[in-house]
C-alpha cells in the first residue's frame, strides 16, 4: 500500500483519509522509521496484554467447543468435532433465544434512537442549565444494569408494585415489555450522548442556509441534521446492537428466562455455569460471538460509511 | 521499560494466587479449621433465644477442630453455582458442604465429595436411625456420600377461619373443587425454579410414576410411564387454569406464598408449603401482637390418586466432605457432633426443620414448637426424593423449560416434550 499511494499533487488525489498527504514518497526518513519503532514499542504492550486476555480465551472456548467436556462427567470427555454446533443449531430453545433476543434488540435500540435523539436535540440546544439537564438525563445510565432490573421488576410486582394485580412478569408480553422499558430506561442516556456528539458536527451555516430556502423543521431534521449525523448514528446504533444482543443481566433478573424471554447469553450461561458442560456452553459462546461479528459487518457495510471518516469528522 | 513490563506482569500473575492462599488452615489456637460452605440459616449462629450450631459443636470440640461458616447466597440455585464453580476447580478450601438431598447425587457421581467407610459417621450411619427419605437421598451407588443433617417436607396448611364448615381437603381434586367452591386461592409455588420440580417431581411420585430410573451402575433412564404423568400433568394444569390459582402464580416462589398466606385479609384458604412457614408466624404474631397462627390448621400432602397416600416432597441438607479437603478428620468430627440429637433439636426448634432421626420423631421439645411433628415424621418414611444422579441438574431444567408457566401445560403434548428434552438431558446433550 505505501508504494501505490498516488504522490501529493497529483490529479488523482481522492478526498479519502487513508490517502492523507502525510505518505512520504518511496522509502522513509530515518525520523520515520525510528518514530514508527518507538509507536510499536509503546503499543506492544498493550496489544500483547490484549492478545492474552482476549484472543486466547477465545481460542480456547472454539477448542473447547469441539469436545464433550462436562466437568461432572470428566471420564467421558472426548472429541465429538462439530457434535456440540449441531446440537446447539437443531435445538429449539436455541432458535427461541435468537428469536427472544432479537425481538429485545430490535425494539429497546429502535426506542433508544427515538428518545435519545430527542434528548441529544434538548441537551444541544438547552439555552440555560445545560449542565443541569445532562446530568439529570445521564443519571439512569449512572445505575448498575441489575439494580435497574430488580427496580423495575419491584415496581411491577404484584405485592411490591404500583400497577396492582397487573403482573407483566407473569406472561409473555408483559415480561418483553418490562425487560425492554428496564433496557430503554437504562441505556438511552448512551445513546444520546454519542448522537450529542453527532449533532454538534452538523454545521450551523446548512441549518441556517435550509431556513432561509424556507425549510420547516421536520425537513431540516431529516434532509439536513440527520443526513449529516450518519456516522454518529451509525457508531450508537451500532454499540447498542451489540451491547443489547448480548443482553443477561435485565433477564436473569426480571424472568429468569422464564416465558420464552431467555436469550442467547441465558443459553450459554445454563450450559457454561449451572451445567459446567464446557464444550456446550462454548459452542452456544460462540455463535453468538459469531452472530455478533456478522452485526458488525452488516452494519458497517449497510450504512456505507467508513468509521475512519467518523472519527475524523467527531 | 521491559523490567517494568516483567513486574507489573509478574505483580498480574501473584495477585490471584495470593488471594486463593488467603483462607488459613488452622485457627490462632492452632485448631485445624473446617470451612463449612452453606447456605444462611437461622439456627447457624447463635441469636437471642437460642445457641446456634457452630458454637455449641466447637466448645465441645476442645480444640480438635474450629467450625467456620463460609455463607452461600440465599437462593438454592445460587448456592449450588457456586459450590459447582469452587469443586470443578478443586477448592481445597472447602472442608463441609451443606448440600440439599439433590445434590448429594450430582456432587458424588463428579468425584467433589469423598464417601464415609462404615462406621464413620456416630448417629446418621445406621439405617435403622435415619427416616427412609433423607437415609435413601444420602445413599448412590451402594455407599453413603452425605450425613443427613435435617430433612424437610411440603405440608397442606389451611386458615380454619376461612374452611366454612368444609371438610379438610384430602386429595388434589377435593382440594381444587373445594378452593372453587369457597372462591378462594391455593398458594402454591409456580415459578421457573426448583420448586416447580418438587412440585412435579411429588406429583408424578404419589400417581405411581418416577422421572427416571436409576440402575444398580448408577445410569439413569427416562422413566415417566404415561398414565402417571399424564395424571399428574393434568393436575398442574387444572391448577393453573382455576380460580384457585393466584394472580402471580407463574412468578411465586416458597416465601411469596407464605407472605401471601400470612396476610391478615389474605385471600388463601389453603397453601403447600414447607414448615417454616410456622415458626414464622410465631415471630409475626409476637411482633405485631396478632394471633394468625390459631389460625394455621396442616394436614398431610393432598393424594393425587384417592386413598393412597401420597409421596410428598422431600428437602433437607445432607452434610458432604469435600474430596480435595486438607481436614478430613475435623471435618467428620464436626460433622459427628452436628449429627447429634442435641443439634438437631436446634434446628428443628429454631428453622422449623425436622431431624432426620427415628428417635426425635415424636420429640417433647420439637413438638412443643412443631406441634404437627408426627405429621412430618410419617410423611418423611414415605417422602418421595427427586431423581439422585449426576445429571440432576439438567433434569431439572428440563423439567422447567417444559411446564412453565403451569397454565400452558397441555398433557398429551407436553408429555412428549418432557421425554425428549430429558432424555438428551441424561446425554448432556440438551441446550436449556
Amino acid at each position: 500500500m505505501t508504494t501505490s499511494a498516488p504522490p501529493s499533487g497529483s490529479t488523482e488525489v481522492t478526498s479519502r483519509a487513508k490517502h492523507a498527504p502525510t505518505r512520504k514518497k518511496g522509502g522513509d526518513t530515518d525520523r520515520a522509521v525510528a518514530e514508527r519503532r518507538l509507536g510499536l514499542k509503546l503499543a506492544a504492550p498493550a496489544a500483547i496484554i490484549m492478545l492474552l486476555v482476549t484472543a486466547y480465551p477465545i481460542l480456547y472456548a472454539v477448542y473447547l467447543s469441539l469436545f464433550r467436556y462436562d466437568l461432572r462427567t470428566p471420564d467421558l470427555n472426548e472429541f465429538v468435532g462439530l457434535d456440540n454446533y449441531i446440537l446447539v443449531l437443531s435445538s429449539g430453545v436455541w432458535w427461541q433465544a435468537v428469536l427472544s433476543t432479537t425481538i429485545i434488540t430490535v425494539f429497546s435500540v429502535l426506542i433508544e434512537l427515538v428518545i435519545g435523539l430527542a434528548f441529544a436535540m434538548v441537551m444541544h440546544r438547552a439555552l440555560f442549565g445545560r449542565r443541569t439537564v445532562r446530568t439529570a438525563i445521564l443519571i439512569p445510565y449512572g445505575i448498575i444494569t441489575v439494580i435497574a432490573a430488580f427496580a423495575f421488576r419491584f415496581a411491577v410486582q404484584p405485592d411490591t408494585g404500583f400497577i396492582g394485580d397487573l403482573n407483566p412478569l407473569g406472561g409473555t408480553v408483559g415480561s418483553f415489555i418490562t425487560i425492554i422499558l428496564t433496557e430503554v430506561w437504562k441505556t438511552t442516556p448512551f445513546m444520546s450522548l454519542l448522537l450529542l456528539a453527532g449533532l454538534a458536527t452538523v454545521p450551523e451555516e446548512m441549518q441556517e442556509a435550509a431556513k432561509v430556502d424556507g425549510a420547516t423543521a421536520t425537513q431540516r431534521l431529516f434532509k439536513v441534521t440527520l443526513p449529516n449525523m450518519k456516522g454518529a448514528i451509525l457508531v450508537a446504533v451500532l454499540f447498542r446492537t451489540l451491547d443489547a444482543f448480548r443482553i443477561f443481566d435485565t433477564v436473569y433478573v426480571q424472568t429468569a428466562g422464564a416465558l420464552n424471554t431467555n436469550t442467547i447469553s441465558g443459553i450459554g450461561y445454563n450450559a457454561l455455569i449451572t451445567r459446567v458442560n464446557l464444550g456446550l456452553g462454548s459452542a452456544i459462546s460462540i455463535l453468538l460471538f459469531l452472530m455478533i461479528i456478522l452485526i458488525a459487518f452488516i452494519f458497517v457495510k449497510g450504512f456505507k460509511t467508513n468509521l475512519g471518516t467518523v472519527k475524523g469528522a467527531g | 521499560m521491559r523490567r517494568r513490563t516483567g513486574l507489573l506482569l509478574a505483580a498480574l500473575m501473584i495477585t490471584p494466587l495470593a488471594a486463593c492462599g488467603g483462607a488459613s488452615d488452622t485457627s490462632a489456637s492452632g485448631a485445624p479449621i473446617v470451612n463449612w460452605y452453606i447456605g444462611s440459616e437461622s439456627w447457624l449462629t447463635d441469636s437471642a433465644d437460642a445457641q446456634g450450631v457452630i458454637s455449641a459443636c466447637n466448645a465441645k470440640a476442645n480444640g480438635a477442630y474450629e467450625l467456620k461458616a463460609e455463607s452461600l447466597p440465599t437462593n438454592p440455585d445460587s448456592q449450588r453455582e457456586q459450590l459447582v464453580r469452587r469443586l470443578a476447580a478443586k477448592d481445597p478450601s472447602i472442608d463441609l458442604i451443606g448440600m440439599d438431598v439433590t445434590w448429594t447425587g450430582e456432587f458424588a457421581q463428579a468425584g467433589w465429595i469423598s464417601p464415609f467407610a462404615p462406621g464413620e459417621l456416630a448417629t446418621v450411619g445406621n439405617e435403622n436411625q435415619v427416616l427412609k427419605g433423607p437415609w435413601d437421598s444420602a445413599q448412590i451407588d451402594g455407599q453413603q456420600y452425605g450425613a443427613p443433617l435435617n430433612s424437610n417436607t411440603r405440608l397442606l396448611w389451611y386458615r380454619k377461619s376461612k374452611l366454612a364448615g368444609n371438610p379438610v381437603p384430602q386429595t388434589w381434586d377435593q382440594l381444587l373443587d373445594t378452593a372453587e367452591k369457597l372462591n378462594s386461592k391455593i398458594q402454591e409455588t409456580g415459578k421457573r425454579a426448583e420448586a416447580l420440580v418438587v412440585f412435579f417431581n411429588a406429583l408424578e411420585e404419589s400417581a405411581g410414576g418416577s422421572i427416571v430410573n436409576v440402575g444398580e451402575d448408577g445410569t439413569a433412564t427416562v422413566d415417566l410411564p404415561e398414565e402417571p404423568t399424564l395424571k399428574a400433568l393434568d393436575i398442574m394444569r387444572r391448577y393453573a387454569r382455576s380460580s384457585a390459582a393466584p394472580s402471580a402464580l407463574s412468578t411465586s416462589a416458597e416465601d411469596d406464598n407464605r407472605l401471601a398466606f400470612q396476610s391478615a385479609d389474605s385471600d388463601s384458604a389453603f397453601m403447600i408449603n414447607w414448615p417454616y412457614v410456622y415458626p414464622s408466624v410465631l415471630e409475626a404474631d409476637a411482633e405485631a401482637g396478632t394471633d394468625l397462627a390459631e389460625d394455621y390448621g396442616v394436614a398431610p400432602y393432598p393424594q393425587v390418586v384417592a386413598g393412597q397416600p401420597a409421596k410428598a416432597p422431600l428437602g433437607g441438607y445432607n452434610l458432604g466432605i469435600g474430596k480435595f479437603s486438607k481436614n478430613r478428620e475435623a471435618a467428620l468430627a464436626a460433622i459427628n457432633c452436628l449429627t447429634q440429637p442435641e443439634q438437631q433439636r436446634t434446628i428443628a426448634t429454631t428453622g422449623g426443620q425436622p431431624s432426620v432421626l427415628r428417635a426425635l420423631g415424636d420429640d417433647a421439645a420439637i413438638k412443643e414448637k412443631l406441634p404437627f411433628l408426627p405429621l412430618m415424621t410419617q410423611q418423611l418414611e414415605t417422602a418421595a426424593p427427586r431423581p439422585v444422579t449426576s445429571n440432576y441438574n439438567d433434569i431439572s431444567l428440563a423439567v422447567r423449560q417444559v411446564l412453565h408457566p403451569m397454565s400452558s401445560i397441555d398433557p398429551p403434548k407436553s408429555y412428549k416434550a418432557l421425554r425428549d428434552l430429558i432424555e438428551n438431558a441424561l446425554k448432556s446433550q440438551a441446550v436449556l
